[in-house]
């Protein structure tokens, strides 16, 4: 007899299938591990009936036969689901019913998302009269709501559009009300992680200990409500197609190596077939590194922008532009070159982009490599330490005249290129000499010359190095590392 | 194309309406009435009577008369409105399989879902035959305070009818649809909808690009017309029992009188300022003696019984006011929805809070299935054609029970809708392989009524520590105010094994025997609307023939030349005689033309 078991399809999906409330019913009834006559009994239907029923909801991908290798975890590649290639079948079976001009706004308002706090998600500039702000919120919604696509099969735009949705409305309830709006902007200008939708804060439920069924909430910090309202969001969507993200990484602001990072989870609906391995959680501690998807996640986050339709374009650059100029705003140089650095590449003519890169450029080559610090820093924790070096460099490179940001990534570079198995030094040497020629007083900086002298292989200069910074500073933690390497006697060139 | 309807499904009475070209009119029944009354009768004979022609039995049949069960939908027999309608009803409520309210009529026990179906269906046969084409969609309204229950319960009842819900609207939004159209955008509205079992008050904002947007929303399930007609009705009793010394409530025919009798008043003094109220042998005495009833009710006393009700309205409106975060002043129009709106009394307290005269352009018990059937036609129309954004709210927090009997809130009430909210939870026991979860909502109201929408289980779970497992629920609220919850178990990877029952106390092959069996009802309702056209059309026909015949033979006696065809036209005559009798529409039709061509040959002889 086989044993049948939901295949638990999110809310959506389930009601778009083509089922009589027969049918229904007898979907209603199959759950963890149940046999045929278990329904037959359970419905009061007859047999025939009730196998004809099961026979449809196994096409349909609703149910599945328990005990078949998609449940067993060990035959599956962690971090999938049993109902992922249902939905994807279920995707496939119903075709998107949306327009041309539907699609562009549902793909630059996904880019939004992605990119966005809610003044972008909305498409207004951060001190946005709130008037302005209400009159985004109604055009957006009324595009968006699913209303509007009443009656067309939306196939996996269907979640789309509900995510969106609810990120808008998310948007709007925070950026419409007074108080809630200047809590966020407070977040904003912090630079970090924006505030959690007062609203979408789930309450305690107590203690649930005695109770012998039982519900409890997780004690530590339920990982969905760290996460801003659009990330929860995606997060949701994560989840309900069976990708399971990590979001318990440290409390990270909205940086864009981070949106890069989240792209491969959270655009299922363009690539066509959802990733067969979990996206890659780039700043969980612990986890491995994963290279190859944070490339997959950059291509993919680029073909994007590529592949956009031109009627797109303008739209892209637009908010390219509007969150360059928030991220100047909020004194985010380098995020604000980023951005800006995106819409040129679309459009490269642009006087708004032009002079947005100026700006971006001319505030301050410091601020800008410092901010690349904080993402070189993070990428390093997260374990990725290809990507750290890119940024250390691009740090270095933004605040030539920084010796603090210079020693870092100095100092940065050699850690990184030790652990990525890199045998170079020309990048830590080229920064530890700018460091030491903007400070030559610092004993670390010259320990820092000293150790990429002999990475170089530059075995006396290293040593006068090391003399100097002994002059300075014997006690030099740099310097007793530059020692350790020097008395081994193992340059590594 | 396809038509759509909007129904206003009152507690009272019901509305249905179409868009006719631009505009939406509501559509007059058989009887010419704009409103069909909301009841429900089954006769001595078995017949199944619906609206107008159930009401004007509703005395002598009191106990098979169904009025208001709007008030019972989606409610368990054992909930405390169950309570009370049981001490008020005059028909016979009782507990159904489910645990649900049902209502015994005659030898049937029938769901509410079914009494619904009825009325429905009757509002679906009134506008089938103004458009002359079969319906298939409707939009239905609902009072802002429905729960899931009552809303999935109102839906079953549309299936049952043989309708295709399309959306399940507010009834204050839906005003607020019809009004909305002549009115300037970005305008802030308040819809004060006092109907015949339900007040709502709503606070909309009227955005570009036919955008309504809720912006809070506030009620009373208890508050309603009928509680107005009561007070007439208690004080009525009262004047009976200081003058004759007979309490009037022990009898139920005397009590349904009453009540009628209150309603008359309290709409004649909506225009003029006494109405008398005259019941002749209400009841008889311990001695045998006829009683009789005549009083007359002022303007001022009926204001006076009702001070309260109404008061309690405007401080439900303020409170509307306080959750959408405005001032009186900020609301440009007042829209008046329901019945009850016009007392002068309600009009004049309106005018003095707001600062404003109400505003008269929608007509209040039309308004909202004019409102429903403008949703229908937007939701239905081509892409681009005027379009209807409704951003409602759900006035009813949602969430879970928690230990003890807590509630934890995951949608908290004003929350637009569609939405989608997810918490994670995890087992509290070791070795813990199944969690329920018992999904609630919760009425905001001053009843702060709490109801369960469902049992949820999610089994084999890996036996695991406790705090191992960890599970996501996700709750969603779509358009229509319909809850969906699912649960999918997260690291066990395992399975995720849900049980959604959203129910309306109704299986699904319950209500799928309801749906054939009304649709039976429907075609032999149909059948015999047809045969007996066609029978009158004979009828009158045979008549005229016979009498023709019957000149002609006095005139001209049997002459052989016309003797053959006379004979012939005997023959038809008792052909459509036999046939009139009989049940098929079909050959009495083929009968006419002979008919018509025997009258036609008699006339031309008889001039």
């Amino acid at each position: 007899m086989k044993r049948y078991a939901s295949t638990a399809l999110s809310g959506p999906v389930l009601k778009a299938l083509p089922l009589t409330p027969l049918e229904g019913f007898v979907l209603s009834r199959v759950d963890a591990d149940c046999t045929e006559d278990d329904i037959v009994m359970g419905t009061g239907l007859g047999e025939e009936v009730v196998r004809s029923a099961l026979d449809l909801l196994m096409k349909l991908g609703a149910i599945q036969v328990f005990g078949s290798s998609s449940l067993m975890p060990a035959a599956r590649p962690s971090g999938a689901h049993p109902a992922k290639p249902t939905l994807a079948e279920l995707h496939a079976a119903a075709p998107s019913q949306i327009s041309a001009e539907e699609r562009t706004l549902l793909d630059c308002l996904e880019a939004r998302l992605l990119l966005a706090n809610h003044y972008v998600l909305l498409g207004v500039p951060i001190g946005a009269e709130r008037r302005a702000i209400k009159d985004a919120y109604y055009e957006l919604v009324a595009s968006l709501h699913p209303d509007r696509f009443f009656g067309r099969s939306l196939g996996a735009d269907g979640d789309t559009i509900t995510r969106l949705f609810a990120a808008i409305e998310d948007a709007h309830f925070t950026l419409s009300h007074v108080e809630r709006r200047a809590h966020y902007d407070a977040s904003l200008d912090e630079g970090d992680e924006p505030a959690t939708n007062p609203r979408a804060v789930a309450t305690s439920s107590g203690s649930t200990r005695t109770r012998p069924v039982v519900v409890a909430e997780r004690a530590s910090a339920p990982a969905l409500d760290d996460a801003s309202p659009s990330e929860r969001i995606t997060d949701v969507l994560d989840a309900a197609s069976g990708r399971i993200t990590d979001v318990s990484g440290p409390p990270s602001g909205l940086t864009l190596a981070r949106k890069l990072g989240r792209n491969a989870g959270s655009a299922p609906a363009l690539s066509g077939s959802p990733p067969s391995s979990p996206p890659p959680a780039l700043w969980a501690p612990g986890s491995a590194p994963n290279e190859e998807a944070t490339a997959q996640a950059i291509a993919d986050l680029r073909r994007r922008y590529e592949g956009i339709i031109p009627l797109a374009k303008a739209e892209k650059v637009r908010t390219l532009v509007l969150q360059g100029e928030a991220s100047l705003a909020a004194s985010q140089g380098a995020e604000a070159l980023q951005f800006f650095r995106l819409a040129q590449g679309l459009e490269p003519e642009s006087a708004d982009v032009i002079r947005g890169l100026a700006k971006a450029e001319s505030l301050g080559g410091s601020e800008v490599g410092k901010h690349y610090t904080y993402f070189a820093k993070r990428a390093e924790y997260a374990n990725h330490p290809a990507e750290a070096l890119t940024f250390w460099e691009e740090a270095a490179q933004r605040a030539p005249d920084d010796a603090v940001v210079q020693g870092d990534a100095a100092a940065a570079i050699l850690r990184m290129e030790e652990a990525a198995g890199i045998v170079d030094g020309s990048a830590a040497l080229r920064c530890a000499s700018r460091a030491v020629l903007l400070d030559p007083k610092n004993a670390a900086f010259r320990a820092l010359l000293g150790r990429a002298y002999l990475r170089q292989g530059m075995l006396r200069n290293a040593e006068r190095e090391a003399a100097s910074a002994a002059a300075i500073d014997a006690e030099c933690s740099e310097l007793t590392e530059l020692r350790r390497e020097l008395t081994s006697r193992s340059p590594l060139r | 194309m396809k038509r759509v309807i909007g129904i206003d499904l009152g507690t009272t009475n019901s509305c249905v309406a179409v868009l006719d070209g631009a505009t939406a009119q509501v559509i007059a029944n058989r009887g010419g009435y704009k409103t069909t009354p909301s009841m429900v009768a089954i006769t001595e004979t078995g017949r199944k009577l619906v609206g107008h022609i159930a009401k004007r039995q509703a005395i002598t049949n009191a106990e098979n008369t169904v009025y208001a069960a709007k008030r019972l939908i989606g409610r368990k027999f054992a909930s405390p409105q169950v309570a009370s309608a049981l001490r008020q009803a005059s028909y016979r409520i009782v507990e159904g399989p489910h645990g649900e309210a049902r209502i015994a009529l005659r030898s049937d026990t029938l769901s509410i879902p079914e009494i619904s179906a009825f009325i429905l269906q009757e509002l679906k046969i009134v506008a089938e035959d103004f458009l002359g084409e079969p319906v298939e969609q409707a939009v239905i309204t609902v009072p802002a305070y429905f729960n899931d229950n009552q809303r999935q319960a109102t839906k079953d009842a549309g299936l049952i009818a043989g309708l295709d819900v399309i959306r399940i609207v507010n009834e204050p939004t839906a005003a607020a649809i019809s009004y909305g159209t002549a009115a300037r955008e970005g305008s802030t509205v308040a819809v004060y909808d006092f109907g015949g079992g339900t007040f709502d008050v709503s606070i909309l904002e009227l955005g570009k690009g036919g955008i309504f947007k809720v912006l809070g929303t506030a009620g009373d399930t208890f508050l309603g017309g009928e509680d107005v007609d009561e007070r007439i009705v208690e004080w009525l009793v009262g004047e009976f029992q200081t003058e004759h010394k007979t309490d009037l409530r022990k009898d139920r025919m005397a009590r349904q009188r009453l009540k009628d009798a209150a309603e008359k008043a309290k709409c004649e003094l909506s225009t003029v300022t006494t109405s008398d109220l005259n019941l002749p042998f209400i009841i008889s005495n311990e001695r045998g003696e006829s009683l009789h009833l005549q009083r007359t009710l002022t303007r001022v006393k009926l204001e006076e019984l009702t001070a309260d009700l109404i008061d309690r309205s405007i401080d439900i409106c303020l409170e509307a006011l306080a959750d959408a975060g405005l001032a009186k002043g900020d609301i440009d129009d007042v829209i008046l929805v329901g019945g009850m709106t016009r007392m002068p009394a309600i009009q004049r307290k309106i005018t003095a809070v707001f600062g404003q005269e109400p505003n008269r352009s929608v007509h209040p018990d039309e308004c909202v299935a004019i409102g429903a059937a403008m949703h229908g036609a937007a939701l239905l129309a081509e892409a681009g054609r005027k379009p209807i954004v409704l951003l409602d709210v759900t006035p009813l927090a949602l969430g879970i029970m928690t230990h003890g009997g807590g509630f934890d809130e995951l949608v908290p009430a004003n929350t637009t809708v569609p939405t989608t909210r997810v918490k994670t939870f995890t087992t509290s026991r070791d070795g813990q392989t199944r969690m329920s979860i018992v999904v609630q909502q919760v009425a905001k109201d001053r009843n702060g009524e709490r109801v369960d929408l469902g049992d949820f289980a999610l089994e084999g779970l890996e036996s695991k520590p406790k705090g191992a497992i960890v599970v996501e629920v996700s709750f969603s609220i779509d358009a229509n105010g319909i809850v969906a919850v699912e649960a999918v178990g997260q690291e066990s990877r395992r399975k995720a094994a849900i049980t959604v029952q959203a129910s309306s106390g109704l299986t699904a092959a319950e209500l799928q025997e309801m749906q054939i069996s009304a649709a039976h009802a429907m075609a032999e309702r149909r059948h015999g609307e047809a045969i007996e056209s066609e029978r009158q059309a004979a009828q009158s026909l045979v008549s005229e023939v016979e009498r023709l015949l019957e000149s002609l033979r006095s005139s001209a006696g049997d002459s052989s030349v016309l003797g053959a065809t006379m004979a012939g036209i005997e023959a038809v005559l008792t052909q459509a005689k036999v046939l009139g009798d009989g049940r098929d529409p079909g050959k009495l039709k083929l009968l006419l033309p002979q008919l018509e061509r025997a009258a036609q040959m008699l006339r031309s002889f008889g001039s």
